[in-house]
């Protein structure tokens, strides 16, 4: 993937470095990386996007169907 | 710059292919150096020779099809260095996937290529030596050269 600017929050899932950066990660620490970066990172499985494993937990209960309400036929006064 | 050693040489890979098979499609891609590399080794094309022996003259030699070779570094085991994770990554995946390479020289002048891992084999010698892996990295696409700048 190229890096267009556009930067994604990680999260680090076991510890690792880059030898070309010389960036240490420790697991469970918050990062953020370029899209090249973290593609690079997840498909070694080093790292997810943060907030992913939450994601199935923190998602809106299904809301309750509200009762309906008869319509009220219009009548010409 | 003429001669140079290959001190400060360098591999890297990406998982992610370019969108086109030139330098400004690899030099777009992010790349991840793969650390403790002890050598590259020889890498690049080479065409089967097609000959022909007429009952009449010389053996005629034409080039045949291109096969652009294979790069088998060899790395000093280290479980904590992404690229050398990726590269893992990539011996061990069973698909057709192909992993996008690229090899730095001390100028900075640059070689690109994809290519597939065929396997990682590890070599543990005697007791006064580095835990090794020789991966073995078939090259799929044409080398493209970039001149240092």
């Amino acid at each position: 993937m190229s890096d267009t600017g556009k930067t994604v929050r990680a999260t680090v899932k076991s510890d690792f470095n880059d030898a070309g950066t010389e960036r240490k990660f420790a697991a469970g620490e918050t990062h953020e990386l370029t899209a090249g970066e973290f593609e690079n990172y997840r498909a070694a499985g080093l790292v997810e996007a943060t907030g992913k494993a939450d994601a199935a937990d923190t998602s809106k209960p299904a809301r309750a169907k509200r009762p309906r309400t008869p319509r009220v036929a219009k009548t010409a006064s | 710059m003429g001669s140079q050693t290959a001190a400060g040489s360098s591999l890297a890979i990406s998982a992610a292919t370019p969108a086109t098979l030139d330098a400004a499609g690899y030099t777009a891609l992010t790349f991840t150096d793969i650390g403790q590399v002890e050598k590259l080794g020889s890498f690049g094309a080479s065409f089967a020779k097609v000959e022909f022996q007429p009952l009449k003259g010389a053996k005629q030699k034409y080039k045949g099809s291109a096969d652009y070779g294979a790069l088998q570094p060899s790395i000093a085991i280290d479980s904590v260095d992404a690229g050398q994770t990726i590269l893992q990554t990539a011996s061990d995946d069973e698909t057709q996937k192909l992993y996008s390479f690229r090899v730095t020289y001390q100028d900075g002048a640059k070689r690109f290529f994809q290519g597939r891992s065929f396997g990682s084999p590890e070599t543990a010698d005697g007791a006064d030596s580095m835990l090794m892996a020789t991966p073995t990295i078939e090259i799929c696409t044409k080398v493209v050269k970039v001149a240092a700048t």
